[in-house]
């Protein structure tokens, strides 16, 4: 059998570089030139799972910084936040693994000019992804604030993916209790002619719903439950509106304008609609 | 004398269907070829069984629909998709374009709205080879109850079909929810089914650790993968036995060659690979060069004589 060649998203090996453990999160750095060539804000790439997780066996995850520049070393850099459990299992890699990337996955931002800055809030391991958003800005020369909200306390391991990010555009706190987190996205979204959201479906709907009353476009990163990323399954959707249709979270996004996206269907596992 | 692999012949049949290799896409597993074909051949993968369609274009259920379990996962997309008119006019002349073989999977949910899907067959330009019906849909004319439980109501299923579609070879898939798996095979072959595809997923649910609610929203859902193997080997065994000489395409939980080799040894004349495809799209080139190495370290030249072999006495040495 031979195998097809294509531009989409491929199997790439890549081999683990480094591994760094901080309080909360584990990166690791990766070397894959093919997704590193080709992957864009947004989009994401997909590992496997380690014998004993799953089906389905693989994780989902956003890089946090990509290296474009290094020949065979080019790659990315992921991050996970500790846990025994799911992305987590980075903690177990070591350096010279070899990781069965697939990748690019998913379709990119496409943030438009706007008059204004661009506020990018990134919470948790969303930071990630914030901040592979907020470079690609500095390099196109749009400006933007990268807002950081990572667990308490926040000290020098805190937000350990913000390189090559000039650190006069980041911030990092503690992520708020849900009743300020409201007042904290309402302070960022004044100043801002767009925001960018990559946080937990609950604090991330608070977000677009701040934004909506000021009439700032909001741009949301959702991270639905995928079992496959490329397309197959269907389980990953997302409800846009009016409602009762869905699009696939995996291709169709995981990037949608917030208004697009049918709040009230979109459940995270285990709460009843 | 060792036989090598790569003079083991893999074509195999089924109901006069000739699959060059006899792994088969499961439906809702490579939707409509489109997004595996990145990954894998087509045409040089044995055969797809395209989603399964309804009537008319179908959102399917809320989020959240899936869910992982340690051996399997959970599944409850509730046959989201496009309509049979999209994949007669869109679909299938791509995958024909590809020089794929395909399946068409049917499914509704009322015996009016499968013979609504055969007729668009009938009436279309496409010509359609084969069908395969997915029978484990609620039907809503009589309480939800799924048609694949209960022999008079799959084949009442089969016969709509086959009234609408005389030639056309159809394959009806079964659910292992059942007592007795032979019974429902019986009903559909006598209402004109010319082989059975087994086993569709298993029923189940789970509970969130964090939230103690069902994780599903729609509480219930398929269980797939490794963890129904064993129920998919026991369902083809028992099928074969009454039936012999239908062939079945067999599937639940392959990963492996062995598990291809074991479920053909069973009864399955064709393997059908579903979950497998979502960690590794390009499963099938793995599994189909896994089984033929294996066939050859058996010394079996062909698929074919592997078929339900483990129904017949081991032979002294
Ligand atoms: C596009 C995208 C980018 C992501 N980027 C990152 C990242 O950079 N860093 C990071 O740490 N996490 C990332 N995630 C999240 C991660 O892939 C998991 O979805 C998440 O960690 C699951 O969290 P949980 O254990 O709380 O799952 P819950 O929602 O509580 O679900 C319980 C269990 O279900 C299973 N499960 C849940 N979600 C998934 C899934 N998506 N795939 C397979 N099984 C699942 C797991 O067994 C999980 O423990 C990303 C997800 C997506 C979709
Ligand atoms: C996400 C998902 C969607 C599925 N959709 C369909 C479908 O539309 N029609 C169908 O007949 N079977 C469907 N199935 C069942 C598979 O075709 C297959 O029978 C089942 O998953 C068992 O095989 P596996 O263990 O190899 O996955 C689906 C399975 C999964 C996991
Ligand atoms: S995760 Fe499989 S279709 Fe989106």
């Amino acid at each position: 059998m031979t195998r097809p060649r294509h531009q989409g998203p491929a199997r790439e090996d890549g081999t683990v570089l480094l591994r760094t453990d901080f309080d909360h999160y584990t990166s690791i750095e990766v070397a894959a030139p093919r997704i590193a060539r080709l992957i864009q804000p947004g989009q994401f790439v997909s590992v496997p799972a380690p014998p004993g997780f799953g089906p389905p066996g693989r994780w989902m995850l956003s890089p946090a910084a990509v290296r474009r520049d290094s020949g065979d070393a080019s790659g990315l850099r992921l991050v996970a936040r500790r846990s025994d459990n799911g992305p987590g299992a980075l903690g177990q890699l070591h350096s010279g693994d070899l990781l069965a990337l697939i990748g690019p996955l998913g379709s990119p931002f496409q943030l438009p000019a706007v008059a204004g800055i661009t506020s990018i809030i990134g919470v948790d391991h969303g930071a990630a992804a914030a901040l592979f958003v907020a470079d690609s800005l500095r390099e196109a020369g749009g400006p933007h604030q990268t807002h950081l909200f990572v667990p308490a306390p926040v000290d020098k391991h805190a937000a350990v993916w913000w390189d090559p990010v000039p650190r006069a555009a980041v911030s990092v706190e503690a992520t708020p209790e849900p009743q300020r987190w409201t007042t904290r996205v309402a302070r960022l979204a004044a100043r801002a002619g767009q925001v960018v959201i990559i946080a937990p479906t609950p604090l991330a709907r608070t977000a677009y719903e701040v934004c909506r009353a000021r009439q700032v476009p909001c741009w949301v990163l959702l991270e639905p439950f995928m079992a496959c990323g490329i397309g197959l399954c269907l389980t990953c959707a997302v409800p846009v509106a009016p409602g009762n249709t869905y699009a696939r979270g995996c291709v169709d996004g995981p990037v949608f304008p917030g208004d697009q996206i049918a709040w009230q269907h979109l459940s995270p596992a285990g709460r009843p609609t | 004398m060792t036989l090598h692999p790569d003079d083991v012949d893999l074509t195999t049949d089924l109901a006069g269907l000739r699959l060059s290799t006899p792994l088969v896409l499961a439906s809702g597993t490579a939707m409509y070829g489109r997004e595996i074909s990145t990954f894998l051949n087509l045409a040089e993968t044995g055969a797809i069984a395209t989603k399964s369609v309804l009537a008319r274009p179908w959102p399917g259920l809320p989020p959240a629909r899936a869910a992982t379990t340690p051996a399997g996962m959970l599944n409850s997309i509730g046959l989201q998709g496009e309509g049979i008119r999209t994949l007669l006019d869109e679909h299938l002349p791509w995958l024909a374009k590809q020089g794929a073989t395909t399946l068409v999977s049917i499914a509704g949910h009322s015996i009016d709205e499968y013979a609504t899907c055969a007729k668009a067959i009938a009436e279309h330009h496409q010509p359609v080879d084969t069908l395969e019906i997915n029978i484990s849909c609620p039907n809503v004319e009589d309480q939800d109850r799924v048609f694949a439980r209960n022999p008079d109501a799959a084949a009442r299923v089969v016969a709509a079909v086959r009234t609408v579609l005389p030639h056309t070879r159809i394959t009806a898939k079964l659910s292992p929810d059942v007592a007795d798996i032979t019974e429902i095979a019986r009903a559909c072959v006598d209402a004109g089914a010319d082989a059975l595809s087994l086993i569709n997923t298993l029923l189940g649910a789970a509970i969130h650790p964090r939230t103690l609610r069902p994780t599903l929203s729609h509480t219930f859902g398929g269980l797939s993968g490794p963890a129904i193997k064993p129920v998919a080997v026991r369902c083809i065994w028992q099928v074969h036995q009454a039936l012999p000489h239908i062939p079945v395409l067999g599937g639940g939980g392959v990963r492996r060659g062995q598990d291809a080799l074991d479920l053909t040894a069973a009864g399955a004349s064709a393997v059908s690979i579903g979950t497998v495809n979502f960690e590794e799209p390009d499963a099938a080139v793995r599994i189909t060069a896994e089984l033929r190495t294996l066939l050859a370290s058996h010394g079996i030249a062909r698929y074919r004589d592997a078929i339900g072999v483990a129904h017949r006495p081991l032979e002294p040495r």
